[in-house]
């Protein structure tokens, strides 16, 4: 295979690769906590909508990248009081969030635009970093990148360090395993809770303004398309540790993208819909395989009443 | 007890906000009830029962026609077509028409047994993947006109299968591409392999490159999801990377994706509307105008004046009067003058669309059509 082929193939990997690390690093934040994450899908898509809408107002990505995150916080902020404050179950609650979420940006994209649809928005394109860049092989793959893809390799080492390292995150860690314990220790279990969920909302809603600011420029009804599942899937793969999610979030993208060059590639005809399981086929491996010797955090899913 | 309070505030004001955003009325006066709502939804088959069309001054029983759309009847692209011509009709028959979009594949048949048994006379299939479920249908209702658009074959007496010769705008697509492509190789994005309009479509863009130049490389990469935009992008990316500078997208709401990306990259391609051109004018080589309003008027007419219909019929360079597609990209041309010169137009006329008007019918198989490189 040809190595600029090969190139172009990687550098489409990490970039097709980044909603879902971003979702998987959130999720990881607040399963850690003892929360499910099942509202992902829905956080990202009300991120998605809100950050294009507000390009359209203010014309500036920086600040749309802000809204798409606060509005991320914001859903999963309600999320949380259902679930930790009045203790719903937590997996309805989050499917139920998305639905809303679905419809909701679907209403109010049609409220705003009616039938025409969402204008288009300017392009982030990929800014090569200088002398990095030329770096031949990895330069092309890692270094001539969308601006957010840069934001998302720097994050990556700093959400791990905030969670294996520092005593917030340790609290965190301790109020997912332990809540009783932790309460007893003087850690208030329902705010590290929410927080760890309003976390994930924001890693969850800059997902949602990658996908839409920066991979599509614009907002499509369900531009989602399932990535909040397939973060979900490599949050639990990378056994909820930050650095493990985003490698099985890479993992994901790179099958993404490997399923569109098979088809260009193959000269013996094998049906596209066959290629195009190979993503979901990753990731049903991944649950044979490794999914069982994880072990999740133990108060995962149940809601901890301050006794 | 303040809790309890608070929480039944906030659930109210969730679930009322879901019901205003499903199943709201639009303020226009003729309006159908709108029956939209979430994709993955798995009752598709509401139909409204309050219309809000005026009565019209005919006493007769109303024609009523329904129309089910795979995706949003506002994606810019093949559905929301689907949608405008059912406003046509509405305007110019004065049939009661409704609607349901997203509807899930699996939720097809559930659907349109649904419209026949509320006692709809036409039932719309918006796309070819509603062939096989319109058939079956169709045998349980023999008094009920079902239709295809983009089908294949239809079934007689009941259901026609209507489409626009997609191998006649396939072809011309895969002509024009073969008589501009610099690097020979060009590339074409969509959906739904196997479908006879895609294998008609794909194929015959196919063999037009090819009886321009043998030696062409064409490939072609299915998707899974017609909407799509962000697929769409990755897709025509990887087109890119192999070397097209022509890439013909087919698509629903991923169309955008594709025309994004070769504006981005100065690679040729078509539009569906005029935004398009004026979007993308250098790699815009013209937009195609399908219009499936008159068409859509024209087959409920036929239903009202001689009944139910069955087989397959086709609009296209050989039926003038009623186009089955036009090529535009400004009023004095129909394709991009940058591009195909003068000369390549002539020779449009006398290749393809008079060679079609003579001989209009043709069709191509899933192999013809398989994604890859040929």
């Amino acid at each position: 295979m040809d190595m600029t082929v090969l190139v172009e193939y990687l550098n489409s990997a990490i970039r097709v690769s980044v909603p879902v690390i971003l979702i998987a690093v959130g999720v990881c934040y607040s399963e850690r906590a003892g929360v499910f994450a099942m509202g992902s899908e829905g956080y990202m898509l009300i991120a998605a909508f809100v950050s294009v809408v507000t390009m359209i107002y203010t014309d500036n990505h920086v600040i749309s990248v802000l809204a798409g995150i606060l509005s991320g916080m914001a859903a999963s902020g309600i999320f949380s009081y259902f679930t930790v404050v009045l203790g719903a179950d937590q997996v309805i609650c989050g499917l139920g969030s998305n639905f809303v979420m679905l419809g909701l940006t679907s209403s109010l994209q049609r409220l705003l635009w009616g039938v025409t649809g969402i204008p288009r928005i300017p392009a982030m394109n990929a800014i090569p970093i200088p002398i990095l860049s030329d770096i031949p092989f990895i330069g092309s793959m890692l270094f001539n990148q969308p601006i957010l893809t840069y934001v998302t390799y720097f994050l990556i080492p700093l959400v791990w360090w905030i969670m294996f390292k520092s005593t917030w995150g340790l609290q965190l860690r301790s109020v997912g395993e332990n809540p009783s314990c932790a309460d007893t220790l003087g850690i208030n279990v329902v705010k590290t809770r929410i927080l760890g969920i309003v976390t994930g909302g924001a890693f969850c809603g800059l997902s949602g303004a990658v996908l839409s600011l920066s991979q599509v420029q614009s907002f499509t009804e369900n531009i989602s398309g399932g990535r909040g599942w397939l973060g979900l899937i490599a949050a639990t793969f990378g056994g909820w540790n930050p650095a493990g999610a985003a490698g099985a979030g890479l993992i994901f993208g790179a099958a993404e993208s490997l399923q569109l060059r098979l088809q260009i590639m193959s000269r013996i005809h094998i049906s596209s819909y066959v290629i195009l399981m190979i993503p979901y086929l990753v990731a049903l491996l991944f649950i044979l395989f490794i999914g069982k010797s994880r072990r999740h955090p133990a108060a995962m899913g149940k809601f901890y009443k301050k006794q | 007890m303040k809790r309890r309070i608070l929480a039944t505030i906030m659930t109210a004001g969730l679930v009322l906000g879901m019901l205003t955003g499903c199943g709201g009325k639009d303020d226009a006066a003729q309006t159908p009830a709108d029956t939209s709502q979430p994709a993955d939804n798995a009752d598709a088959a509401e139909t409204p029962d309050a219309e809000e069309t005026p009565a019209e001054s005919g006493s007769e029983e109303k024609v009523k026609v329904a129309l089910l759309l795979s995706g949003s009847a506002n994606d810019n692209s093949w559905n929301q077509f689907g949608y405008e011509a059912l406003m046509k009709v509405e305007q110019e028959t004065g049939a009661e028409v409704a609607f349901s979009e997203n509807v899930a594949t699996a939720d097809q048949l559930q659907a349109i047994r649904d419209y026949a048994a509320k006692g709809y006379d036409v039932i719309i299939g918006h796309g070819g993947a509603y062939e096989d479920d319109m058939i079956k249908a169709g045998k349980d209702f023999p008094d009920t006109q079902f239709v295809i658009i983009a089908g294949g074959t239809g079934a007689e007496p009941n259901v026609l299968a209507v489409d626009t010769a997609p191998w006649q705008y396939g072809y011309s697509y895969g002509w024009v591409a073969a008589n501009i492509t610099k690097t020979n190789k060009i590339g074409f994005v969509t959906g739904m392999e196997g479908v006879s309009t895609m294998n008609n479509l794909v194929g015959s863009w196919r063999d037009g490159a090819k009886s321009v130049n043998p030696d062409l490389e064409t490939i072609a990469v299915y998707i899974a999801d017609m909407g799509d935009v962000a697929q769409a992008r990755e897709a025509a990316m990887s087109l890119k990377a192999a070397g097209c500078d022509v890439i013909v997208p087919e698509l629903n709401a991923g169309f955008q994706g594709v025309v994004d990306v070769c504006k981005e990259n100065g690679i040729y391609t078509v539009g569906r509307t005029e935004a398009d051109v004026e979007y993308a004018p250098e790699q815009l080589l013209t937009y195609t105008v399908f219009d499936w309003g008159p068409k859509y008027v024209d087959i409920v007419k036929k239903y009202m004046e001689n009944g139910v219909s069955g087989g397959a019929f086709f609009y296209g360079f050989h039926t003038p009067d009623a186009p089955g597609f036009v090529f535009n990209y400004d009023e004095s041309n129909g394709w991009n003058p940058a591009a195909v010169t003068e000369d390549i137009a002539g020779k449009f006329q006398t290749e393809v669309v008079d060679m079609f008007a003579a001989d209009p019918i043709r069709s191509y198989t899933a192999e013809d059509a398989a994604s890859g490189t040929k």
